[in-house]
């Protein structure tokens, strides 16, 4: 599992997979900002 | 006497607490309450799309530490920091700090919002309150820093300039003691 929080304090957790699409779709939608897979997955965080 | 003696030490049958230990588990969620002082008054930070900034606190971490580095994503400094709650949130223990800013800050993604008054919530003797609102933490936040203002050296030279308006605040440590003095 993996979790992302936003600076704006938008947060999602879920797996690799979730946790990419949903910040990819967030990026878009909230900051008009595109991101890749590798930028993503360096700011997600492991959990439990 | 056997009895006696059993009945004592029946709590090293069981352990404390059945809760798993594991090493390196975020053991609190840290929440920071930026608070600024302007000719408005009072106002406070808060992520655009969040009650309120919080940030995961490693066991290895120092809470005032964490504060200023989350601050930091943000372009601020706080002057201070002080930790001045606790609460329980969907089973999670939520540590509040209130960190001092200069100023409100134009960020995209922070949102500036003022102080008002509000009810603090109160528990009971033995339990804290079931239900707390950002709104009551940032009360009693406030509350907290009028009494550091005038307990607390340091703080008093660095909100010098906040007395005034912390005036207005009852510190709260000491509220009770202050309604015995005037009865």
């Amino acid at each position: 599992m993996k979790e992302v929080t936003c600076q704006c304090g938008w947060q999602t957790r879920g797996t690799e997979d979730e946790v990419v699409a949903a910040v990819q779709e967030h990026g878009r939608t909230a900051h008009g900002i595109e991101t890749t897979r590798e930028e993503v997955l360096a700011i997600a965080k492991d959990v439990e | 006497m056997a009895a006696d003696w059993q009945s004592e030490h029946d709590y090293l049958h069981s352990p404390l607490s059945q809760k798993p230990w594991y090493p390196d588990v975020v053991s609190q969620s840290l929440e920071v309450l930026p608070i600024f002082c302007d000719h408005d008054g009072l106002g406070w930070l808060k992520p655009i799309h969040a009650s309120s900034l919080r940030v995961g606190l490693g066991v290895k971490e120092q809470p005032a530490t964490a504060v200023m580095k989350a601050l930091g994503v943000y372009g601020l400094t706080p002057s201070v920091v002080h930790s001045t709650s606790w609460r329980m949130e969907n089973e999670r223990m939520i540590l509040t700090y209130v960190a001092i800013v200069p100023h409100a800050v134009q960020h995209a993604y922070l949102e500036t919002k003022r102080i008002g008054r509000v009810a603090l919530a109160r528990g009971e003797a033995t339990a804290a309150p079931t239900v707390v609102h950002i709104e009551q933490v940032i009360e009693h936040a406030v509350r907290h820093l009028a009494w550091l203002v005038s307990d607390d050296p340091v703080i008093a030279k660095e909100l010098d300039s906040w007395r005034e308006v912390l005036a207005g605040f009852s510190p709260e440590p000491f509220r009770a003691f202050q309604a015995a003095s005037h009865s």
